[in-house]
């Protein structure tokens, strides 16, 4: 299946929404890298895009209260109990369990999608059950994972050991590495909304990078063919860039 | 299209508020409130003249909550549950027409727009389709969920974001 320029320019703000499915995204991304006045008009949307990014976070100040809707505060917070952890088999058991105490943990935190990157970073990075080894793909299919997320990226030549990878809810894969004592996760999961905020941003041929800073920690998100992936450790955002940038122009 | 581009995953934290939710717990309508608080009160007031009617927009949306989260599907992104009830409340209280026989203007030229051309383009786009394109910038859910979730179509939806999209981008006369 192939488009033509009418096709491409209807599917082109689509596409920058992560939101095609695989194989368009493939083909709409080779497109971008052979025109370039295609590409040109791509990057435009790119800016509008963040412009209007922009003007939507200036009109988040001010949020109204409550009692200025004309509506009483809700009841006071109420104590909760850890749910019973579900029967997820051998190979979700434990990451479960860690995901339900990082996850009660972190209840108080604002609950964006960005706070769930570093929550299962934290879940990853203490995991004690990873999977490993040889078939790791048919293991992963095995313990639920979708068999286009089934995968352990190799970081070798940018000098990431492959340590163990984690199911995570929803399909997706937690790839941990380590580096110089430090342990890195790559999340890939289905595509996945994320906020307008990011600290960082960056363009890197028709992928956007978004980076995100938390304390001594950065994550940065990018989607492409209809998954995204998440790199985080702990490393200025720059340093994580700088990887993610390499590993995509490689 | 073939297939539906793929969902966005589910945090097992957005699961358990979910269930919460869905047994009408206070306190979880509680917490869903002062997280989304804000993102939903942007798309309020961009979708209004001032900040006036952009609280009535917003204690509109409010008033139905309560009622609108008991059947949400844990096995559905939060946020996207959220985001079918801004676009379904908006256009409930703004009475705002269908999506409906919409088409994108593919311009023959695009021009990098600034903050204030960005600002006056989104201003002056049809309401039904700067809807769509402030939830889509806000939310970020893939159209057939939405779709699913708001009983709108699709192919509209996908249509309305191209709309607004390349509006806001076309070179003055083209």
């Amino acid at each position: 299946m192939s488009f033509d320029r009418a096709e491409l320019l209807h599917l082109l703000p689509c596409h920058l929404c992560g939101d095609l499915p695989e194989g368009v995204s493939e083909q709409v991304d080779v497109a971008l890298r052979e025109d370039e006045e295609l590409r040109a008009m791509y990057d435009t949307l790119v800016v509008s895009r963040e412009e209007c990014g922009r003007l939507l976070e200036a009109a988040r100040e001010a949020v109204p209260e409550l009692a200025e809707l004309g509506h009483a505060p809700p009841p006071e917070h109420h104590e909760r109990t850890v749910p019973p952890t579900r029967s997820w088999g051998l190979a979700l058991g434990v990451a479960a369990a860690l995901l339900l105490t990082v996850a009660a943990a972190v209840q108080e935190r604002p609950n964006t999608v960005e706070q769930g990157f570093f929550d299962t970073h934290a879940a990853a990075t203490q995991a004690p059950g990873l999977l490993s080894g040889p078939g790791l793909p048919e293991t992963l299919r095995a313990a639920g994972v979708e068999p286009r997320l089934a995968k352990a990226p190799d970081l070798s030549a940018q000098g990431f050991a492959l340590v163990g990878v984690m199911p995570v809810l929803g399909g997706g894969v937690a790839v941990v590495y380590e580096k110089d004592g430090k342990r890195y996760v790559c999340q890939i999961y289905a595509a996945v909304p994320t906020s307008l905020h990011p600290d960082r941003v960056e363009q890197v041929g028709p992928v956007l990078l978004r980076g995100f800073e938390r304390g001594d920690q950065a994550a940065v998100s990018w989607s492409s063919g209809g998954r995204t992936c998440v790199f985080s450790g702990e490393a200025p955002v720059g340093e994580l860039l700088a990887v993610v940038r390499q590993r995509l122009q490689s | 299209m073939a297939e539906p581009a793929p969902g966005p995953a589910i945090s097992l934290s957005e699961a358990r508020l979910v269930q919460r939710l869905r047994r009408g717990e206070p306190a979880a309508l509680q917490e869903l409130w002062t997280r989304w608080r804000g993102p939903v009160w942007a798309v309020c007031r961009s979708m209004s003249a001032d900040r006036a009617a952009g609280v009535r927009l917003l204690a509109g949306l409010y008033a139905e909550l309560g009622a609108q989260t008991r059947s949400w599907r844990e096995d559905r992104p939060l946020c996207c549950a959220v985001a079918a009830w801004v676009l379904t409340g908006v256009k409930r209280e703004l009475q705002l027409p269908d999506l409906a026989g919409i088409h994108a203007p593919l311009p023959d030229a695009a021009v990098r727009v600034d903050r204030p051309t960005a600002q006056r383009r989104l201003a002056s786009l049809p309401p039904e389709t700067r809807l769509v394109y402030l939830v889509d910038l806000m939310f970020r859910c893939p159209a057939s969920l939405t779709a699913e979730l708001t009983g709108w179509s699709e192919d509209q939806i996908r249509a309305a974001r191209a709309n607004a999209a390349w509006s806001l981008v076309a070179a003055e006369g083209a």
